[in-house]
Order: structure tokens, then C-alpha cells, then sequence
């Protein structure tokens, strides 16, 4: 793990991504982890604007687990279908083929429309789930995104409305804490940066 | 006869009575096969609840499978020797059929003679399956009936019931689909 100063460019993360390409064929596989509201999914867009016929970015929220669907019992993260994640993008696009998933749809709680993930550039998966052990060999590059807690709950809840302060303090914190404690995705990462104001 | 049945092979079965809509309040389990009988959907207002409800109760790695009847056998109707379209194929909501008899038993005599359809297409069904993450994995049509749907339908040395000379419409369909989370593959 290199330590960096945190305030790494988007411009330099994407360079050292271009230079940490593992395999001639398929994409340069990337994480972007860290935990709920960080801004992972801000610094993986400014990456994207910095190339956007070369980067896709593949969120981890589309892996949601429907209401309807149980969870796995005792699983940490279990509110995401990592397995997915794997079958239908991870795995594909490491034997050189493209991708394709099923998002899910948060405002219907039910699973939605269907994305291809292009089998060549640079793909990155946003999300603290990202780089959890069982995927963490799939990338050629994981970063994480450090942000105070206090920080990321405030923006959090201006993101996903006040309505959602109950779930982000009894399921998403917790659920994060002890993924964070217990599978340190942190100690995992090639690079880590300082969350970037949302705008 | 369910529970005969079961202790007659001697096959242990648990059999539960639910409105389907109720039954993940009514059962906790998980399931390698959920089926859909023959006969099912027309009873059925929603179907999307009715894809979650198999998504919930599938087991990882487990499938769906259903064998009905084709909605597009709901649309003829035979005039003479012919067969007309003479109903819709789309959802137009409940269906409203008042009769005597019942197709378990013909001649019975029914003390509510109302009852209530619905009319699914073949695209209804197959959205809510993926609208609950299932994906399918075949389709099938098949040109004959599991029962006498038209009065010009013959029983068949195979068994099932077809329209004579009439191979080209479909009666019935079956598909299967499987679940896209595996956490026992892990």
C-alpha cells in the first residue's frame, strides 16, 4: 500500500490507473471504495469527465438487495448482492468480454433496466462493497476515499433526504462499521484519498 | 387430497393455505424450485407481486418454472368451425364470468356463480419475472392444450388435446427462469 498525501488529482489517479493495467486484453478493472457518502461516487465521475470514451463507472447502489429478496444470513455487506456484481461484471470483463447487469430500481424497490459495461478502457466500481475480500483480486487498482463520519452523514442526508437519516443510522452506518472493522478494505487499498466536496 | 396423496407414496409434504399475496407473512423458507401450476395466473390481479413473492421464496442457485396455458389461447373462440379473435389479449383489468359448473367438475352447482379473471400477455408475465431479477432461461410454445379449452378439440394418442388440423396457434407455454445472487456459490 502506497500512502499518498490524500489531495491526489483526479488527473493523477488516472494516470496511475492507466499504468497499473494487469492483462493485454479486457479493461483495467478499478475500485473505488470507501465508506457511505465519502464522495466515491464524485471522485469516479471526475475521473470518468477526465476520459469519458475510455472510463465507465459501474455503481454499486445498482446492486442493491430488493426488499423482497432475503438476505444471506449473518453476511457482512449483506444488503448488496456482491455475487452479482461478480457474475454478471467482474468475471466477464477479466476473461476479456463485456459486461452486462441488472440495475435495481431504488424508487420502485424492484429490479430495472439493463446495462452493458464495454470490454475494453477502464472500468470502475463505486462502492464500499467494492474491493470487499472476495472480489478484491479482480482489480488492478482499488482506491479509498477517506471522509470524516460526522461529514459524510451530513452530506448523506442531503443526498438522500431526511427521510432516509433512519436508515443511514440503524442499517447503512452499522452495516459499514462492522465491514470496515471486520474485512479492512482499507488496508486493501493501493491509494488513499480525501473525499472531494460534492461540487 | 393433497394429504392422501402425500401419505399414500409416502412423501413427506408440509401444505399450506394462502391467499398467495399473503403467503411471505405466512411461511419462512427458501425453496431449490418454485412452480407455477396450469391454471394459476387467470386468478392473479398482480403480477408484479407475484414475481417478487417467487424471487423472495427462491433458494440461491434455485429456479422457477411454469407451465400455463398461452394467453393468446384466450383470445379464440370457435363460430361455427372457425376460430375468431373474439377476445382481448391485453390486460383490461378483471374479467367478470358468471356460471354453473366448474372446470374441476362440469356438472356441479355452484353457490357463487360469479367469478374473476384476469388476462396476462405473454409480455406481463415474462416483465415481472425480470422486474423481480429473474432471468430467463427458455420460453417454450406449444401447439396443443392440457384440456378441453375448444368444444372442436380432441384428446390425442400423446395425451393432449388439439385443435385437428390447427398446429399453428399455441395453448400452452412453459418457461423457466433462476435467480442471479448465488450466496451458496460463494
Amino acid at each position: 500500500v502506497s500512502q499518498s498525501t490524500g489531495r491526489t488529482s483526479a488527473l493523477e489517479l488516472l494516470e496511475r490507473i492507466r499504468r497499473a493495467r494487469r492483462d493485454e486484453s479486457g479493461p483495467i478493472l478499478v475500485a473505488v471504495a470507501g465508506a457511505g457518502a465519502a464522495g466515491k461516487s464524485t471522485l469516479a465521475r471526475a475521473i470518468q469527465q477526465l476520459a469519458p470514451n475510455e472510463v465507465t463507472v459501474i455503481e454499486f447502489d445498482d446492486f442493491y438487495r430488493p426488499s423482497f429478496s432475503q438476505l444471506p444470513d449473518g453476511e457482512l455487506g449483506a444488503r448488496f448482492e456482491w455475487r452479482r456484481l461478480r457474475e454478471q461484471v467482474l468475471e466477464p470483463l477479466r476473461a476479456g468480454r463485456a459486461g452486462h447487469y441488472q440495475r435495481y430500481d431504488w424508487d420502485k424497490d424492484e429490479m430495472g433496466a439493463w446495462v452493458n459495461v464495454p470490454a475494453h478502457g477502464i472500468a470502475i466500481v463505486e462502492g464500499i462493497y467494492s474491493s470487499r475480500t472476495e472480489l478484491s483480486h479482480f482489480y488492478d487498482f482499488v482506491i479509498w476515499v477517506d471522509t470524516p463520519a460526522d461529514l459524510r452523514l451530513r452530506r448523506g442526508i442531503e443526498r438522500d433526504g431526511v427521510a432516509a437519516r433512519e436508515r443511514w443510522l440503524k442499517e447503512w452506518i452499522p452495516d459499514e462499521e462492522a465491514f470496515i472493522a471486520q474485512d479492512d478494505p482499507v488496508g486493501r487499498a493501493d491509494v488513499r484519498v480525501f473525499g472531494l466536496p460534492a461540487n | 387430497l393433497a394429504r392422501q396423496l402425500s401419505d399414500e407414496l409416502d412423501i413427506p409434504a408440509e401444505f399450506i393455505c394462502s391467499n398467495l399475496y399473503e403467503l411471505p407473512q405466512a411461511l419462512e423458507a427458501e425453496f431449490d424450485v418454485v412452480f407455477t401450476s396450469y391454471g394459476v395466473l387467470p386468478w392473479l390481479p398482480d403480477l408484479v407481486e407475484w414475481g417478487k413473492i417467487i424471487a423472495r421464496f427462491l433458494a440461491p442457485g434455485g429456479y422457477f418454472y411454469i407451465a400455463e396455458q398461452h394467453p393468446l389461447s384466450s383470445v379464440f373462440s370457435e363460430c361455427g368451425t372457425e376460430l375468431v379473435a373474439s377476445e382481448t389479449y391485453f390486460d383490461v383489468g378483471p374479467i367478470k364470468e358468471t356460471s354453473d359448473g366448474y372446470y374441476a367438475d362440469r356438472s356441479a352447482i355452484l353457490r357463487n356463480k360469479t367469478s374473476y379473471e384476469w388476462q396476462h400477455p405473454l409480455s406481463d408475465i415474462i416483465n415481472a419475472l425480470i422486474r423481480a431479477g429473474l432471468r430467463v432461461e427458455f420460453l417454450h410454445e406449444f401447439p396443443f392444450s392440457l384440456s378441453q379449452h375448444l368444444p372442436s378439440m380432441v384428446k390425442g394418442e400423446d395425451g393432449w388435446w388439439h385443435v385437428p388440423g390447427r398446429e399453428d396457434l399455441p395453448f400452452l407455454f412453459s418457461l423457466k427462469a433462476s435467480r442471479q445472487d448465488h450466496p451458496l456459490l460463494a
